[in-house]
C-alpha cells in the first residue's frame, strides 16, 4: 500500500472534511444520543448505556413494527421488481408501441414521494377516490382502505410499489440492452423460442443486474418514510407503523432523541445487515 | 509542481477562513432584523403577515418571517432552542406542549408588560382567564396570547328550518327538532334523523383521521370533567371508579356514532377538517364538529352558502354530569415569546406589541374567523359577526388540554392517538381502549 504524500493529503482534505462533518459526525452523534436518556420535554441528558435499545427491543411495539416493516418491504420490493422485469422483457422484444409504453410506464419516476402519497391517498379516499369507484363498478363494494387495519399497510405498500416500478424498469431495461447479442443470436440459430431465450439466456445474464436493482430497491424501501407518513402516519393505531415512522414519532412527536436515535440506529443496522447479506451472497454465487 | 499547487490551495483556504471569520455580524447603523417563527399556511396569521410592511416601515425593524410546516413547528423550534443557535428571536407557541417545553429558553416578559399595561395583573385582566393561567410558568409571564380556538358544532340552517323536516322529526321523536341540539341525546336523535346514506346525507361529520379522534375524545372528556391525567396525583384520571365508567361511556358514544347509529360518513376515518369542510360543501352533512373557527370565513362565504345554504353554529353538547358552566375542552391558545439568546429584545418586544395590536387581532378575526383571547377584541369581533356564535359561546366554557402542562404530554398524546385510532377502526372495544390507554399513561408517568 502506497503512503499518501503531503500534497495528496492536502488535496483530499476538503472532501474528507466534508465527509466527516456531514456523514461521520451525524452518525456518531446519533449513536451517542442513542446511549442517553435524552428527552427535550423531560429535559434529561443522562448516559444510560444500552437501555434505549433494550426498551425498544423488548417492547410489543418493536414486534409490531418489525412485522409491518417486513410486509411493507416485501410488497414494495417484490411487486415492482416482478412488474418491471416483465415490462422490461416485453420492451426488449420491441413490441408494437413500445416507445409510447416506455414513456408512459416511466412516468411515475418524475413524482416525488409526497406527491405520490397525496395522489394515492386521494385515490383510496371515500367518497372521492378512484379505487372505490372501480371496486363498486366491479361489484366489490367500498372500503376505507387507509383506515382499515387489514388494508392500510398493503394499500400504502402498493402505492410505494407504483412509485418504485419505473426505476426498476429503466434499470432492468438498460441492463437488458447492455447484454451481449452473440448468445441470443446463437440461440435463435438453434431455434429457441422467445420464452426459452428468456428462461435460458436473458434471465441468467441479467441476474447480477437484477440483484443490484433488488438491493437498491430494498434499501430504499426499508428507509423510506414520506409516503407512509403522509398517507397513514403509521396508523390506524400502529397498523402501518414501520421502523422509520417509529423513529420519527419517538424523535419528533415525543421529542425523545435518545429513544428516537435508538430506533434510527436499529433501522440502519437492518439496512446494513440486508445489504451485507445480499452482497455476500452475490459474491458467493459469483 | 504538485507541492506548489497544494501550498497555494492551503494559503487560499486559510485566507478564506480568515476573511469569513473576521466579517462582523452586523455593522453599525444597519437595520435591526428579527426572526419570527410562523405556522406555515395558517389562515389565522396570513392577514397579520400581510400587515408586516406597515410595521417595518413604522419601526425600521426588519422581520424575517419563517414559515414552518405545522407538523414540524414544535420539533424544529425545540431543537433550535435546545442547541441555542440563536436562529429565532420570537417564537410562536401553542398550549398543547410548547408552553411547557419552551419557557426555560425564553425571557420573562413581566417588565415589558408592566411598562406597556401598568402591571401584570392589569394585563391579565385584558385576556381570558384560561389564557392568563397558561402563559405563567414558575410565577413569571413568558407568553403573550394572540389566537384562541375551540372545536364546535355547525349545522345547515336550511335543512333544520325546513317545515317538512321539522314535522317529520316531531312525528318520529315526539319533540321539536332542536336547532341546534343542546344535549347528547338530542344530538344523536338529530344525527340519526338526518342520516340518509341512499341520498349521500350524513347526520354528523367528525374528522377522524390522524390525530382528530383524540381531539374529539379529549374534548368530550374534558367537558365531562375528566382530565386525561390528574395533574395533582400524576395518574390517569380515568383509571378507575366513576370517571373510568364515564370515559368508557364516551368511548362507546364515539363507537356507536360510527358503528351502531352509523351517522358519520365512513370516509371520515381518514379525514382532517379540510376534507370535512369539502364534504360539507357538497351538502353531504347535516351537522359537523371540528375546528371550524379556522374555516368560518369559508363556511360563510358566498361560494359555500350558495352550495349548502347558511351555516349555524353552537357549542358541542356537554356530556351529562360534567362540571357546570363547561361545554367541552381542548381550548387552543397560541402565543408568542422572546427567545433568551436574542440580541434584539426590545425589537422583539416591539414586534409582539404590534402583533397583538387591536388592528392585527381584528384582522385575524376578520380574515380567518379566529378569536384572540383578548376580551375586548373578541367582543368587537363577535359583534361584527367575524366570529362564529358557536366559537364565542364555547370558548369561555372550555379549558386547554391538560397534557400541555406535563413534560410527558407528547408521549401520552401519541399513545392516546394510537388508541383512539384503534377505537375508530373497531380493532379494540371501547372498554378495552379506555383500560389500555389508562395502563399506557400510567407506565409513561412511572418512567
Amino acid at each position: 500500500m502506497r503512503r499518501l504524500t503531503l500534497d495528496q493529503a492536502v488535496l483530499i482534505a476538503p472532501a474528507l472534511a466534508i465527509m466527516l462533518v456531514f456523514f461521520a459526525y451525524p452518525i456518531g452523534l446519533t449513536v451517542y444520543f442513542s446511549l442517553l436518556d435524552y428527552s427535550l420535554m423531560r429535559r434529561t441528558k443522562a448516559f444510560v448505556g444500552l437501555a434505549n435499545y433494550l426498551h425498544v427491543l423488548q417492547s410489543d411495539l418493536f414486534v409490531r413494527t418489525a412485522t409491518n416493516t417486513l410486509v411493507w418491504v416485501v410488497i414494495s420490493t417484490v411487486l415492482p421488481l416482478l412488474i418491471a422485469l416483465v415490462a422490461a422483457l416485453l420492451t426488449y422484444f420491441r413490441f408494437r408501441g413500445y416507445r409510447a409504453f416506455t414513456a408512459l410506464f416511466s412516468l411515475p419516476i418524475v413524482f416525488i414521494p409526497s406527491s405520490t402519497a397525496i395522489l394515492w391517498a386521494l385515490m383510496y379516499s371515500d367518497p372521492f377516490g378512484l379505487v372505490n369507484h372501480l371496486c363498486e363498478a366491479f361489484g366489490l363494494g367500498r372500503r376505507i382502505w387507509l383506515a382499515d387495519p387489514a388494508t392500510a399497510l398493503p394499500a400504502v405498500s402498493i402505492a410505494n410499489a407504483w412509485y418504485g416500478t419505473p426505476f426498476a424498469y429503466l434499470m432492468l431495461l438498460a441492463g437488458l440492452e447492455s447484454l451481449p447479442l452473440e448468445p441470443i443470436e446463437a440461440s435463435e440459430v438453434d431455434g429457441a423460442s422467445s420464452l426459452q431465450k428468456v428462461r435460458y439466456i436473458l434471465l441468467p445474464m441479467l441476474w447480477p443486474i437484477f440483484t443490484v436493482v433488488f438491493l437498491l430497491r430494498l434499501i430504499d424501501t426499508v428507509r423510506s418514510f414520506a409516503l407512509i407518513w403522509i398517507m397513514t402516519q403509521g396508523g390506524p393505531g400502529t397498523a402501518s407503523l414501520t421502523l422509520p415512522v417509529a423513529t420519527f414519532k419517538a424523535s419528533f412527536l415525543q421529542y425523545d432523541y435518545g429513544l428516537g436515535s435508538a430506533w434510527g440506529i436499529i433501522n440502519v443496522i437492518v439496512v446494513m445487515g440486508i445489504s451485507f447479506a445480499i452482497v455476500w451472497r452475490r459474491r458467493e454465487v459469483e | 509542481m504538485m507541492k506548489g499547487i497544494a501550498t497555494r490551495a492551503l494559503v487560499i483556504l486559510l485566507g478564506l477562513v480568515f476573511l469569513l471569520t473576521s466579517i462582523p455580524a452586523g455593522s453599525a447603523g444597519a437595520p435591526v432584523t428579527i426572526t419570527v417563527t410562523n405556522r406555515k399556511g395558517w389562515r389565522s396569521t396570513e392577514g397579520i403577515k400581510a400587515n408586516l410592511p406597515q410595521f417595518e416601515k413604522a419601526t425600521g425593524i426588519k422581520v424575517n418571517w419563517i414559515d414552518i410546516p405545522p407538523g414540524e413547528l414544535t420539533a424544529k423550534t425545540l431543537a433550535e432552542l435546545e442547541a441555542r443557535t440563536g436562529a429565532f428571536d420570537v417564537i410562536m407557541a401553542s398550549v398543547e406542549f410548547d408552553l411547557a417545553a419552551y419557557y426555560r429558553y425564553l425571557i420573562p416578559l413581566d417588565e415589558f408588560i408592566a411598562k406597556k399595561w401598568g402591571s401584570v395583573a392589569s394585563f391579565k385582566r385584558l385576556i381570558s382567564p384560561e389564557a392568563a393561567r397558561a402563559i405563567v410558568w414558575e410565577g413569571k409571564v413568558y407568553y403573550i396570547p394572540f389566537h384562541g380556538n375551540v372545536q364546535f358544532l355547525i349545522y345547515r340552517k336550511k335543512l333544520f328550518e325546513d317545515p317538512a323536516e321539522r314535522s317529520a322529526f316531531k312525528q318520529r321523536f315526539g319533540y321539536d327538532l332542536p336547532t341546534p341540539p343542546k344535549t347528547i341525546k338530542e344530538l344523536v336523535d338529530v344525527a340519526v334523523f338526518f342520516t340518509r346514506p341512499e341520498k349521500n346525507l350524513w347526520g354528523l361529520g367528525i374528522p377522524l383521521g390522524g390525530k382528530y379522534p383524540q381531539h374529539f375524545l379529549e374534548h368530550v372528556m374534558l367537558g365531562a370533567g375528566i382530565d386525561v391525567v390528574d395533574l395533582k396525583t400524576r395518574k390517569p384520571d380515568f383509571a378507575e371508579g366513576a370517571k373510568r365508567d364515564r370515559a368508557v361511556e364516551i368511548a362507546q358514544f364515539l363507537f356507536d356514532l360510527l358503528y351502531k347509529y352509523k351517522v358519520i360518513p365512513p370516509g371520515a376515518k381518514t379525514m382532517g377538517h379540510v376534507e370535512m369542510r369539502e364534504i360539507w360543501k357538497l351538502g353531504q352533512l347535516a351537522m359537523a364538529f371540528s375546528w371550524w373557527g379556522d374555516h368560518w370565513d369559508k363556511l360563510t362565504s358566498p361560494e359555500f352558502v350558495s352550495a349548502v345554504g347558511e351555516v349555524g353554529s353552537a357549542p358541542f353538547p356537554q356530556w351529562p354530569g360534567g362540571p357546570p358552566g363547561r361545554s367541552g375542552g381542548r381550548m387552543s391558545i397560541w402565543t408568542v415569546g422572546i427567545v433568551g439568546t436574542t440580541k434584539n429584545k426590545d425589537a422583539a418586544w416591539k414586534f409582539i406589541e404590534w402583533l397583538v395590536s387591536e388592528e392585527n387581532l381584528q384582522t385575524e378575526a376578520r380574515t380567518s374567523g379566529s378569536a384572540s383571547h383578548w376580551i375586548a377584541v373578541d367582543k368587537v369581533s363577535a359583534e361584527r359577526g367575524w366570529l362564529a356564535k358557536g366559537l364565542v359561546e364555547a370558548l369561555p366554557k372550555s379549558v386547554p388540554p391538560r397534557l400541555g402542562f406535563l413534560k410527558e404530554g407528547p408521549e401520552i398524546v401519541t399513545a392516546f392517538i394510537e388508541e383512539a385510532q384503534a377505537l375508530t377502526v373497531a380493532s379494540v372495544s371501547p372498554k378495552a381502549m379506555v383500560d389500555r390507554l389508562a395502563k399506557r399513561i400510567a407506565e409513561i408517568l412511572k418512567k
